[in-house]
């Protein structure tokens, strides 16, 4: 901690002193080519000044500068947009500058005799069609009116013979630029004849207001531009949308995003960078995020460890806002491809005030893309992997359709399994492998209506389905015939309506229906349980299926208000109704016996969470949650912006007498205080500091589940009817820092973190029986930092890395044995991306796993010992530009020095070789979009 | 000013390396004394400590501990009339290295806490001579049955104390493999008479008189005045610590030729899969 507070101080020592005589610059880096016909973005940020107004000059080929004033979006991103009459064929130069109050300009981007150039692609003849641009009349002669005398035309400028634009040189290098004027004596010319740079002829403005945060209602979208701002959001969704759209380069966040009001910055992950991260899935994206780490558990799933934790509960995913956690267990349906993601932004800890329960340890948004064309990604590789990806958005007049579509299937790796459970202690173990076969649907579709008067009104919906095998098996046995079934269907109704000046109002109704089928092989073919009774023969194995089907209605309202005294005041409710639709727990054996029942079947006495033992509805099986929150940003002063938000929910959940027998449901209240900060003392650097709590209700599976007490059963987990919710309370403190280094620009980000965790939710074993979920009153803490880095000498040319340290404790446990250390405590991840050439990238990236070791928190937890080396794992990539304007090609390999490396098992004594990971993976992709 | 920066950050990052990862020290003994001798285990003996040897045979370890909670009852006011150990609770994990064999020689405080690592208290409670009978067939109902190897053995089974004589025929279907039981010479019978015509009192850790592994015939009774629940009150009244302070008055802490060895008349198995010696 220490440490961090020294680094953090010593950074915003040098900083001050950075920005107090730097040189002031421009930091953006032009594309090498933009299309023809479309606005062009120019982005970026301002380090040094101050200056009342930023402009950026533009020009074609023997043309004059004409002026295009940047404007400031938040902290220190300016950004103006080049009309898409502007960009036509060769090309244009630019160059930024900025303009102090007195008049004076300075260079901060380019110069006027060296400017930027960036190229136009299309049809010059298209362009010279819309070139001409005719200057309209500013008005028509109309009857008994007369138009005022309009200013001459001016005379065009001199004609110079444009270059094709195949003989323009890379915008990055500019003394490449130098070297082609050099050799040529027509673009010499060119050169030597333009005008010198005129003089601002404007009076000087005042410095432009910050942009206050929400004041103004979503524009419309222009034609060619995102959709999103059209398409009905949610709460999270629109606190989180800015991130993805102001963060088009750079891994970490833009430094200065809405620096007054945004007190919890988020990890975005956008389309590009997931490109260059040479990820094919979710949770490999979410393995590269300092403070995340993904393993596998025997069963298949995808564990997230957030900062030394780990829970499926306790991570919130979502697609496009709409939540994707299964009510019954916790577990998410979000192991989804990259390919139709516009982003996936991620906050470690409680989100803020407006999002509901759930959000604990993290929460996980995935954002589908929503630009208009159609845009198809497929996939083959390694293990029979093939994958299609589609999507697409369409605007019809006030209509807007969105669409996208995954289907995934592959065989997966096989390894080998070298014990489990079911061989003896001594002897020749059977032969036996991992199986990792899996088939994917996920569609979405999306449609929305504008309307001037009533506001916008959307429909979503969504289904997901996915067929898999167990990796390993359901617990310590290899299982290949098990067989996981998991559907989800979704949809959403939304509502939003801006109030002028006063702000917006929206609504959301949701749905969701979520089941699960899966048969699990606990035993292999043909085993027979005690060799002299024929009755335990398993021609096909041991087998248990479960099968529950979950269903969520959601109902939301929230009100956005802008008010006096630069508040920005946001106040919601929402209700939602969850519960079990239906459940079955089968067995093909009679638990006490170990003999065949025959087929699958009901064990006798086994309690059913939907019952409640005495003929009724368990009282765990259905949940009615409301939620309340205001959530207030004041921004007082330039560089201060202050956030306070409170949530309060009520959950209902059932209660349990000292034996565990239901007696009723009681509403539950929780509270969720936030409150935060953020300082800008200069515009490239920015100081955050926050705290909120957060609450999450045990899930169905930890309160209620019940298995046989069976010998296979031995050390598997059942629900504890006596458990509370669990509350977390998070502290965190970071810096962000921006330094431009020429026209490279290099990003700093660290933060610092503590929480707590009041009764949180384990499962821990003490009696090797069938272990119940538990609270842990004590505690359990975590503590550390993050620090990235990131270096963009040009938009294909970036080196980025980052790390992440934490310490996490079970408070309930002796001094010697509290670490928990079944999540890696250091992570770094590394990588860069290279231009080879102008149509080849390379993209590399390393990811290190600091050693794991079991937990102690019990005795059985120590005496089951493992240790998981610590590893690394490579990803190479090699993926072209754009081809033929519609087309992208790549090649991945992942782990492609085929580090051998494992995950954890619930039983390390029964299974030493843990979870076997894949070795190295080859895919080939092709893109195409239009 | 840039690589100022980046020195920094490389500097801030490099100083929280050492020391940085932390694991917990398992190592540490459980008890002051770890070099204390205990006990000796006899010449010419080993005693086998791995899962199927501790949860399918009769174990010197588990005997001498039942032995000692019966040991420690002796001169209260309600001596016990027997004794059990889950098999479960003898480990041959221990805290660093796993100890499978038990060779000829002294046997150490330190060694003897991390083979009877989990620190139960014993309790005594009184029980009806069905309960009892109950409580051994479950003991023995997962047994495999010879020729079958040995896999995942059961933690449940009880190691007995020297008044306890056990006959189990693995051929039979559980719940009526147990085909003799005497405690004290006394034969017990099957299904067995309730509490008011035979009572036995029994010591075992709080884990199975609470209904761990599957010992439902127990819960309860730890809690019921009627049957007199009492925890040990020397030495902690825990296991572990009984076992070590009965060990040492013992006979087997004098010489190593009276050291700790198996009686295998305790449990007569019939039918059963015998374990093997285990790997080092």
């Amino acid at each position: 901690m220490r440490t961090a507070l020294l680094f953090g101080l010593g950074l915003a020592l040098v900083a001050r002193s950075s920005a107090a005589d730097s040189r002031a610059t421009f930091l953006y880096t032009p594309p090498v080519e933009a299309p023809m016909g479309q606005p062009f973005k120019v982005e970026g940020n301002l380090s040094g000044g101050p200056f009342a107004k930023l402009v950026v000059k533009v020009r074609g080929p023997g043309e004059d500068y004409e002026d295009h004033e940047l404007s400031l979006q938040y902290g220190d991103l300016y950004r103006a947009t080049l009309p898409a009459s502007r960009m036509v064929p060769p090309g244009i130069e630019l160059y930024v500058e900025g303009v102090t109050s007195s008049g004076k300009a300075t260079p901060l981007f380019a110069t006027a005799s060296r400017p930027a150039r960036v190229i136009i692609v299309g049809d010059s003849t298209d362009a010279a069609a819309e070139k001409p641009e005719k200057k309209k009349p500013k008005c028509k002669p109309r009857k008994g009116k007369k138009c005022p005398p309009e200013e001459p035309e001016k005379p065009p400028p001199a004609e110079v013979p444009d270059k094709p634009p195949t003989e323009w040189t890379d915008t990055s290098d500019t003394s490449a630029s130098d070297k082609a004027t050099a050799g040529d004596p027509v673009a010499a010319k060119a050169v030597a004849e333009r005008p010198p740079d005129k003089p601002p002829d404007r009076a000087p403005e005042p410095p432009p207001e910050r942009a206050a945060p929400e004041k103004t209602p979503p524009e419309k979208s222009a034609p060619g531009e995102p959709l999103a701002t059209s398409k009905p959001r949610t709460a999270l969704d629109e606190e989180l949308a800015v991130y993805g759209a102001e963060a088009p380069s750079g891994f970490a966040q833009h430094l200065d995003e809405r620096t007054r009001t945004t007190v919890l910055a988020p990890v975005v992950l956008s389309a590009g960078h997931l490109k260059q991260l040479g990820v094919r899935y979710v949770h490999e994206a979410l393995e590269v995020v300092p403070g995340l780490s993904v393993s596998r558990d025997v069963q298949g799933f995808y564990r997230v460890g957030v900062r030394g934790l780990r829970g499926a509960p306790e991570v919130l995913f979502l697609v496009n806002g709409q939540r994707l956690n299964h009510f019954y267990d916790g577990q998410a349906l979000a192991t989804l491809p990259v390919d139709n993601l516009d982003r996936i932004e991620i906050i470690r800890g409680p989100a803020t005030a407006e999002v509901g329960l759930g959000n604990y340890l993290a929460v996980v948004n995935l954002v589908t893309r929503t630009e208009e064309g159609l845009r198809g990604v497929f996939t083959g590789g390694s293990f029979d992997a093939f994958d299609g990806h589609l999507v697409g958005a369409k605007r019809l007049g006030p209509v807007t359709i969105q669409g996208d579509a995954d289907v995934a299937s592959q065989y997966g790796y096989r390894k080998p399994v070298t014990k489990d459970g079911l061989d003896p202690p001594t002897g020749t173990p059977r032969s036996k492998s991992t199986l990792d076969n899996r088939f994917l649907v996920n569609v979405g579709l999306a449609v929305s209506l504008d309307t001037e008067s009533a506001g916008t009104f959307g429909v979503a919906g969504r289904f997901l389905l996915e067929n898999r095998s167990a990796l390993v098996g359901l617990f310590d046995v290899v299982g290949n015939d098990s067989r996981l079934r998991w559907q989800s269907i979704d949809a959403a109704l939304t509502w939003s309506r801006p109030l002028g000046e006063l702000g917006t109002v929206s609504a959301r109704f949701s749905f969701d229906q979520q089941d699960t089928d899966r048969l699990w092989q606990l035993a292999p073919d043909g085993y027979q349980v005690v060799a002299s009774n024929p009755n335990t023969l398993f021609a096909d194995g041991i087998l248990e299926q479960v099968t529950v089907g979950a269903r969520s209605f959601g109902l939301s309202g929230r009100a956005d208000l802008s008010l006096p005294a630069k508040n920005q005041l946001a106040v919601g409710l929402d209700a939602q109704l969850q519960s079990i639709s239906s459940y079955a727990y089968l067995a093909n054996y009679v638990p006490s016996t170990n003999e065949s029942a025959g087929s699958l079947a009901r064990p006798d006495g086994l309690r059913y969470p939907t019952e409640n033992g005495q003929g009724g509805r368990g009282p765990a099986a259905d949940r009615f949650g409301l939620g309340l929150f205001g959530q207030d940003t004041w921004t007082p002063l330039d560089a201060l912006s202050i956030q306070a938000g409170l949530r309060l929910d009520f959950t209902q959940l059932p209660t349990a007498d000292a034996n565990g027998a239901w007696t009723g449901a009681a509403l539950v209240p929780s509270f969720g205080p936030r409150l935060g900060l953020a300082v800008t003392p200069f515009t490239n650097l920015v100081v955050r500091g926050h705290y909120g709590r957060a609450w999450r209700a045990p899930t169905v599976q930890e309160l209620a589940e019940t298995i046989p007490d069976s010998d296979s059963n031995q050390g598997r987990a059942v629900g504890n009817p006596g458990l509370k919710g669990a509350y977390v309370d998070l502290v965190e403190g970071g810096v962000e820092y921006l330094q431009g280094l020429g026209e490279a620009k290099l990003r700093l980000k660290a933060n610092a973190f503590f929480e707590k965790l009041t009764d949180a939710i384990a499962l821990v074993d003490n009696t090797g029986n069938l272990i119940p979920y538990t609270n842990r009153p004590i505690g359990v803490q975590s503590w550390g930092f993050e620090g990235e880095a990131r270096l963009e000498v040009t938009q294909r040319g970036v080196a980025w890395l980052n790390a992440a340290w934490q310490r996490a404790e079970d408070l309930g446990t002796p001094a010697s044995g509290r670490l928990l250390t079944d999540v890696p405590q250091v992570r770094f991840n590394g990588g860069f991306s290279l231009p080879l050439g102008r149509w080849l990238n390379l993209d590399f990236v390393v990811r290190y796993h600091s050693e794991r070791r079991n937990n102690s928190r019990s005795v059985l937890e120590q005496i089951r010992r493992y240790t998981l080396p610590a590893y690394t794992t490579v990803t190479a990539q090699l993926r072209t530009e754009p081809l033929f304007e519609h087309l992208e090609l790549g090649v991945l390999g992942q782990n492609v020095f085929t580090f051998d490396y494992i995950d954890d098992v619930p039983r390390p004594d029964r299974v030493p070789g843990g979870v076997p990971r894949e070795s190295v993976l080859v895919f080939g992709t092709i893109r195409v979009f239009f | 000013m840039a690589r100022w920066l980046l020195l920094t950050a490389l500097a801030a990052g490099a100083a929280a390396l050492p020391g940085c990862i932390a694991y917990n020290d398992t190592c540490q003994p459980l008890v002051d004394n770890p070099n204390e001798r205990v006990a000796f285990v006899a010449k010419g003996t080993e005693i086998w400590l791995d899962r199927p040897n501790a949860r399918h045979a009769n174990n010197a370890i588990g005997q001498q501990t039942a032995d000692g909670f019966v040991w420690v009852y002796r001169d209260g006011d309600r001596p016990v009339d027997f004794a059990v150990v889950n098999g479960g609770a003898i480990r041959a994990e221990g805290l660093c290295v796993t100890r499978n064999i038990l060779r000829e020689g002294p046997l150490t405080n330190g060694t003897l806490h991390e083979i009877l690592l989990f620190e139960n208290p014993v309790i005594a409670v009184d029980l009806s001579e069905a309960q009892v009978v109950e409580m051994f067939e479950h003991s023995v109902e997962r047994l495999f049955a010879a020729p079958a190897p040995i896999v995942s053995p059961s933690g449940q089974f009880l190691q007995v104390s020297a008044e306890v004589a056990l006959d189990v025929d693995c051929a039979q279907p559980a719940g009526s493999r147990v085909t003799s039981l005497r405690i004290k010479g006394q034969q017990l019978q099957k299904p067995g008479r309730p509490i008011e015509q035979a009572k036995f009192r029994g010591a075992m850790s709080s884990f199975i008189v609470k209904g761990g592994d599957g010992y439902s015939m127990l819960e309860g009774t730890s809690t019921d005045p009627s049957r007199n629940p009492e925890q040990a009150k020397r030495f902690g009244g825990i296991d572990s610590n009984i076992a070590a302070e009965y060990l040492k008055q013992s006979p087997a802490n004098q010489t190593v030729e009276n050291g700790m060895r198996v009686d295998g008349a305790r449990i007569r198995f019939t039918n059963c899969s015998t374990p093997t010696r285990p790997p080092n």
